[in-house]
């Protein structure tokens, strides 16, 4: 702990000292760099004092508490899609795998004796049952994109884009099922919610959701699976170098498979802790959700040129992400309206990490 | 130690001695090519660009709540602020139905509370309809 409250001004010390000996064609240039590369997060904190003035609201424990809830949903889901951007690929069928992965277990887990139950012959099923299945349904939606990226080197876009559209027309038919006809799935067991959204504890009398300990929790494993495991080594060296990787006897293509299987259990995992949570699905649930994901992991430094991203660069997207959607929804700014500055933060994010390229190149 | 290295790769790929330096090809990157100058100007453009849609979308806020009502008169949509409640409408009218309330869904399972719901996005309304007892008339 001291250590490193004693290394922290000696790092920023150093930089100054550093600074201060250069000419000043280099010190213009060092400021320029300097906005520039952190310009999604200047912008982002303006935004943020702009919002917290006009509505003294969003400052509130309550809104903090949503910050974080909205965070630790969206958490996971980007968790994964980071690993497919560290092999400079990405990964757009996450939203509609976490649809499919939420109908599935919502259907699993409605209420016997509810009127419009998928099946209606069904019991209580345990959670942890319907955990594994829906685990093993991503983990098969991410089995196929890896698969294919790996063996025919095809651009995990387009793999994506197929396996997006197929899980799609998956849950489109798994919502016709029995007398569903394409109906809401709700009126879900009250086990299910309350391991979902149950109150983990209260703080100023709001209550933080369960949902965000599992999310902490996701948050560590991928942390040790990124940093301490041959896998995660492995998928550093193939995203940031295919042919040296596979040189020095990384098996490529195991791995690749491995970060898309990886994600898609990772999608299962959002699935079923989104179903409990919006408590009611249907064929729209996780759209677009991938775009979220692969936006905070760009504006968290996970880089398309690839090798490059850490788990708390992906947090700390993730969370600016959301206040900025949060303050926004303050505003009054309807979530159709979010679409656009979404995109707008993807592009300027890319513009600001292709820069980062540049300039070292 | 360098010269093993460079040995090493020279083997695989003779022309990449000097790309294979920093270890890696800028991934989707790599064929992109522009000066810094040029991205300084694409961010400054692009992120004026974020600000104009922000400064455009608060101008421009409010949430609308449209009413649907499964086959009766029709009620006009109204925009409603953040944390506002939803104004009491005109009740719509159905021959042969009684008018119960606006529900949140199409099923009318779970029903929108018109005195005290406070509005924190769009969406919409759906009317419940009753059947009318005709047994009396």
């Amino acid at each position: 702990m001291s250590e490193a409250k004693l290394k922290r001004p000696n790092k920023f010390a150093l930089w100054l000292a550093d600074f201060k000996g250069m000419d000043k064609f280099d010190k213009k240039r060092t400021i320029v760099d300097l906005l520039f590369n952190n310009a999604m997060y200047i912008v982002i904190v303006i935004a943020i004092i702009f919002i917290a003035i006009k509505v003294p609201a969003f400052l509130s424990m309550s809104s903090v508490i949503n910050v974080i809830s909205l965070t630790a949903a969206k958490l996971p889901i980007a968790l994964g899609i980071g690993g497919a951007i560290v092999l400079t690929g990405t990964d757009i069928s996450a939203g509609r795998c976490v649809g499919l992965t939420a109908c599935i277990a919502a259907s699993l887990l409605q209420m016997t004796g509810y009127p419009n139950k998928m099946f209606p012959n069904l019991g209580v099923m345990p959670l942890i049952v319907v955990l594994l299945v829906v685990m093993a349904v991503g983990a098969i939606v991410g089995l196929v994109n890896g698969f294919f990226v790996a063996k025919f080197k095809l651009h995990p876009f387009i793999v994506t884009l197929s396996t997006q559209l197929i899980v799609f027309g998956a849950v489109l038919m798994y919502l016709m099922i029995g007398t569903n006809n394409g109906q809401t799935l709700s009126g879900l067991d009250p086990s299910y919610t309350e391991f979902v959204r149950g109150t983990l504890f209260t703080v100023g009398g709001v209550a933080v959701p369960k949902y965000v300990l599992y999310s902490v929790i996701l948050t560590a494993v991928m942390w040790v699976i990124w940093n301490k495991t041959t896998f995660g080594k492995n998928m550093f060296a193939v995203g940031s170098n295919e042919e040296s990787a596979n040189v020095s006897g990384v098996n490529v293509f195991r791995t690749i498979v491995l970060v898309f299987v990886l994600a898609g259990v990772m999608y299962g995992i959002t699935g079923f802790i989104e179903g409990a949570r919006i408590a009611s699905c249907s064929a729209n649930t996780g759209l677009n959700y991938e775009c979220d994901a692969i936006a905070a992991c760009v504006i968290g430094g996970v880089s398309f040129v690839g090798g490059t991203g850490k788990i708390s660069g992906i947090v700390i997207g993730v969370i600016l992400l959301q206040i900025i959607f949060v303050g926004l929804n303050f505003l009054s700014v309807s979530a159709n309206m979010l679409y656009i500055i979404k995109g707008l933060i993807i592009l300027v994010a890319c513009a600001i990490d292709m820069r980062k390229y540049l300039a070292r190149k | 130690m360098n010269d093993t290295n460079n040995n090493k790769e020279n083997k695989i790929q003779n022309t990449e001695v000097k790309k294979a330096e920093p270890k890696n090809n800028g991934g989707l990157y790599s064929k992109v090519n522009v000066s810094v100058k040029t991205m300084n100007i694409v961010i400054a453009v692009s992120i004026i660009a974020l600000f104009a849609a922000m400064v455009f979308l608060v101008k421009h806020n409010g949430f609308t709540v449209t009413f649907d009502t499964n086959g009766g008169s029709y009620v006009e949509s109204v925009k409603v602020m953040y944390g506002d409640k939803v104004p009491e409408q005109k009740t719509p009218v159905k021959e042969g139905y009684v008018f119960n309330g606006w529900y949140l869904d199409r099923d009318c399972t779970s029903q929108w509370d018109i005195e005290n719901g406070l509005v924190n996005d769009s969406f919409t309304l759906f009317a419940g309809w009753t059947e009318k007892d005709t047994s009396q008339n």
